[in-house]
């Protein structure tokens, strides 16, 4: 298993060099931050509560699978606590956090490869390890049945990780564009872009359930 | 035409737009009947992603991350690095290598240094491949007759051979479980249908006073 990507992640000495990626945004996790880093192991258990839900769920709709997506979470919580002392507090804590997770699901999908993640997610599937909830994320949604949970998960596994990251991150995750842009290190209308295409895709590859949302929407 | 407006319709649903280009968009779509469609599909593509649950969440990850942690700060640096080290891909060889190894010197040098002379060790090693054909055993050698918080006997081989793979060399040895898994290799013997498999097998039933942890190869 490696996680190159993660152990010498580029994107914490990119994060280092950048001017005042916040300008007037105050870190809410500036605070625990200081703490871990001047030796308080408290304050990393703090952290990790704080940023293993969102950790796991990249994980999870990264994968796929939750039993991959649970070691991932708690290799990329790992990697946070070996490498933390490179994170100098210039961008958010959250922003190398969702940094760090995406590496480590990318380095497991490549390690998988993509027949043997969809092997798994089928596999999970069958034996009922996947678990479709009723309860939506966000209490203004309405959630959505348990087949097209299950076929809104496998659509997005079908997608060009890259383009899978960033629709994740915008629409699944609510990540304003900028620190997607940061978090994959790429300009803004490329997030755009990517993210525009990977709606295309799972619009195509969801047709029967978008046809039925679609009708008597208005435009 | 219809191009350009379809690149935009996710900047349109988002808002993301100059009022000039909203205006724009918004003229076209009044009149094109696949450009309108194509923007309620989006959005309907939209509102699916967003509905996703929140995943139920494994109630111990973070108790798990926080038990691996102390784990490693415990551990020193040299040895933290040596196991991460072990774990990269250009070890991978040495790692296999290592470990074939290990599992080809354990069965030949382990009956010899038993007092029982049951059967002869050099039929050990054969007889163990020949029950591997018919299943149970390799996964068995795979996994070693140590757990993973069992210390190995040769764990000072490997870790010199770059093979540490997570083993707590300080870890109380678990004499129940070695009992456990030599029982189990002792009924895969029985059931491999070799001549000797009845007089392999007992060469390995667990006895008291055997300290597996003290073997080395010859």
């Amino acid at each position: 298993m490696t996680y190159e990507l993660v152990e010498h992640a580029p994107a914490v000495a990119q994060m280092s060099r950048e001017a005042d990626p916040f300008p007037g945004v105050i870190d809410p996790d500036a605070e625990l931050v200081s703490r871990w880093q001047a030796g308080d192991a408290s304050a990393f258990e703090a952290l990790v509560r704080r940023h293993e839900r969102p950790v796991f769920r990249l994980a999870l709709r990264m994968l796929g699978s939750r039993e991959e997506a649970e070691d991932v979470a708690q290799e990329a919580l790992l990697s946070l606590h070996r490498h933390g002392h490179r994170f100098r507090r210039e961008s958010r804590f959250s922003t190398f956090v969702y940094r760090v997770t995406a590496n480590a699901a990318l380095n497991r999908r490549r390690t998988l490869g993509r027949s043997r993640a969809r092997e798994r997610v089928l596999a999970e599937r069958e034996h009922g390890g996947f678990d479709p909830s009723s309860k939506p994320r966000d209490p203004g949604d309405a959630a959505i049945g348990a087949e097209a949970q299950l076929r809104v998960q496998e659509a997005l596994q079908e997608l060009p990780p890259d383009l899978r990251l960033a629709v994740v991150l915008f629409d699944i995750e609510g990540l304003p564009y900028g620190e997607i842009a940061r978090v994959l290190e790429v300009p803004e209308g490329t997030v755009k872009s990517r993210i525009h295409r990977a709606r295309n895709a799972l619009r195509e590859r969801l047709r029967e359930f978008v046809t039925q949302e679609s009708e008597g929407v208005e435009p | 035409m219809h191009a350009e407006i379809r690149a935009r319709l996710s900047d349109y649903l988002e808002r993301d737009l100059s009022p000039e280009e909203r205006s724009r968009i918004e003229t076209h779509l009044e009149a094109c009947a696949p450009c309108a469609s194509e923007l309620r599909e989006l959005r309907a593509t939209v509102s699916l992603l967003r509905g996703l649950p929140e995943p139920a969440h494994p109630p111990a990850l973070g108790e798990l991350v926080m038990a691996r942690v102390a784990r490693e700060g415990s551990r020193p640096a040299r040895v933290r690095s040596l196991l991460r080290r072990a774990s990269e891909p250009r070890f991978a060889a040495a790692l296999a290598a290592g470990i074939a190894g290990l599992f080809f010197l354990v069965p030949a040098g382990d009956p010899s240094s038993r007092s029982s002379g049951a059967a002869a060790p050099g039929t050990l090693a054969a007889s163990m491949t020949h029950a591997g054909a018919h299943g149970g055993l390799p996964s068995l050698l795979a996994n070693g007759l140590w757990g993973p918080d069992e210390p190995r006997p040769h764990a000072s081989v490997a870790a010199r051979a770059g093979v540490m793979s997570g083993a707590t060399p300080s870890a109380a040895y678990s004499e129940s479980m070695r009992r456990a898994r030599l029982r189990e290799v002792g009924r895969l013997l029985r059931g491999s249908g070799h001549p000797n498999s009845e007089a392999l097998a007992s060469h390995f039933e667990p006895r008291p006073n055997v300290v597996m942890a003290d073997w080395h190869p010859r």
